[in-house]
């Protein structure tokens, strides 16, 4: 799978029309807006926060270019759809900028920007115009080209004499996980010295669990295949005798969502078992076919 | 990690299961501190006895390839990666020897002779 070579320009070059855009025009408000403009609004509706109109639109500008960067990057390494990444792209950025343009409306005329009450509809205004322009981004977008994958070649098959066994043996870990539940192990742990420890409690076990099952051990040999997590206990496996059989499939995590839904360990009775490596963001996996069990 | 036991061998199986480590580490290109399976996970997936793995994870303790610890099972030593790099420079030797056309025979007495 490879991009269509409009991807990149749509995807970066959508939210750069939308921060250009919406500079000019609020540009244009300028003699009518107050002197500081306000940004943020208390729970109660009143305007706690104010800075210069140069100022906000610098901050909304860079925002958007750093959400943008942090997303298309993201999204590349990942191998994430086009659609998804352009559609995404445009409409934060879009999103962004109705919010800084509806709360800059709402000010226009007024002396004091104190006096301006937040409006929920802001929000709704620019949650609409955020998914109006993703979904049109992502229908304007031409899908990743599939490259006609070459067909995979099959594993050469282990020849053994008789009187021979052989197991083969592998861990794979997910350090993207590992590494997730390292940061909630500590976030847990300065959660348990406040007053809301219940929440440390379960943030901890929600980190040991994931912990736990960061690393798997997988096993092939003359009793099929299985898997199993630090925790022995949880073991998953394809019998022998229900292997038709396997395979190397090149898959995206999250490009083929819907065939594979992310990484790890999958066990069902059409993709018996299947492990790939979170280190790729396009990794090769093994994929034991079986038929329906008798 | 690809291990093969051959029953039919005058080979002990410990052995075997140490060879197959051996070449494991080197093939696989397994990093330090890489942790190998538990010797009842692996006894039990060759259908061997518990302690002819034992014997074969003492053997490569012994030479120095992986580190026994408590709880931690056998762990994979900086020593077995420098062997990895030397069975490199045998694959380049056999590589070399092959399109000089030089037989197996004189290349083993070259590197006896080197090594003496």
């Amino acid at each position: 799978m490879t991009r269509h070579r409009s991807t990149l320009p749509l995807a970066l070059g959508v939210p750069l029309a939308v921060i250009v855009a919406t500079v000019l025009l609020v540009r244009s408000w300028h003699g009518d807006l107050p002197d500081p403009v306000a940004t943020h609004w208390g729970a109660s509706g009143r305007a706690d926060g104010f800075t210069s109109l140069g100022m906000l639109t610098l901050l909304m500008t860079g925002v958007v270019l750093v959400l943008t960067l942090v997303l298309v990057a993201a999204f590349t390494y990942q191998r994430v759809p086009a659609r998804v990444m352009t559609g995404m792209t445009g409409g934060l950025a879009a999103f962004c900028a109705t919010l800084f343009v509806t709360s800059l409306l709402a000010q226009r005329g007024a002396t004091d920007a104190a006096t301006v009450r937040f409006d929920p509809t802001w929000i709704g205004i620019a949650l609409v115009a955020g998914l109006l322009v993703a979904g049109a981004v992502a229908v304007l977008t031409r899908p990743d080209i599939d490259a006609g994958s070459t067909p995979n070649e099959p594993s050469p098959a282990l020849t053994l004499a008789d009187g021979s066994d052989a197991v083969w043996v592998g861990r794979v870990t997910n350090r993207v996980q590992l590494a997730g539940a390292a940061l909630l192990a500590v976030v847990g742990l300065v959660l348990l010295v406040l007053p809301v420890w219940p929440i440390g409690l379960a943030v901890l076990g929600i980190s040991a669990l994931l912990g736990l099952f960061a690393s798997w051990t997988v096993t092939a040999g003359d009793h099929g295949l299985r898997a199993h997590a630090v925790p022995a206990v949880v073991r998953l496996g394809v019998p022998v005798d229900e292997i038709t059989g396997a395979e190397v499939v090149q898959v995206a995590p999250i490009g083929d969502f819907g065939d594979f839904g992310g990484w790890g360990v999958r066990s069902g009775r059409l993709a018996s078992a299947l492990w790939s490596s979170a280190r790729a963001r396009r990794c090769w996996c093994t994929a034991v076919t079986s038929g329906p069990s008798s | 990690m690809l291990i093969v036991v051959d029953r039919t061998s005058a080979d002990p199986l410990f052995a075997q299961v140490a060879a197959g480590v051996r070449t494991a580490l080197w093939r696989d290109g397994l990093t330090p501190g890489t942790r190998l399976p538990s010797a009842k996970d692996l006894a039990a997936t060759l259908d061997v006895n518990l302690h002819t793995v034992l014997k074969a994870y003492q053997l490569l303790r012994d030479e120095g390839l992986i580190e026994l610890r408590r709880g931690r099972g056998a762990v994979v030593t900086a020593r077995a990666t420098d062997l990895a790099g030397l069975r490199a420079s045998v694959d380049q030797l056999v590589d070399e020897a092959r399109r000089l056309k030089v037989d197996g025979s004189t290349v083993l007495s070259l590197v006896k002779e080197a090594l003496a």
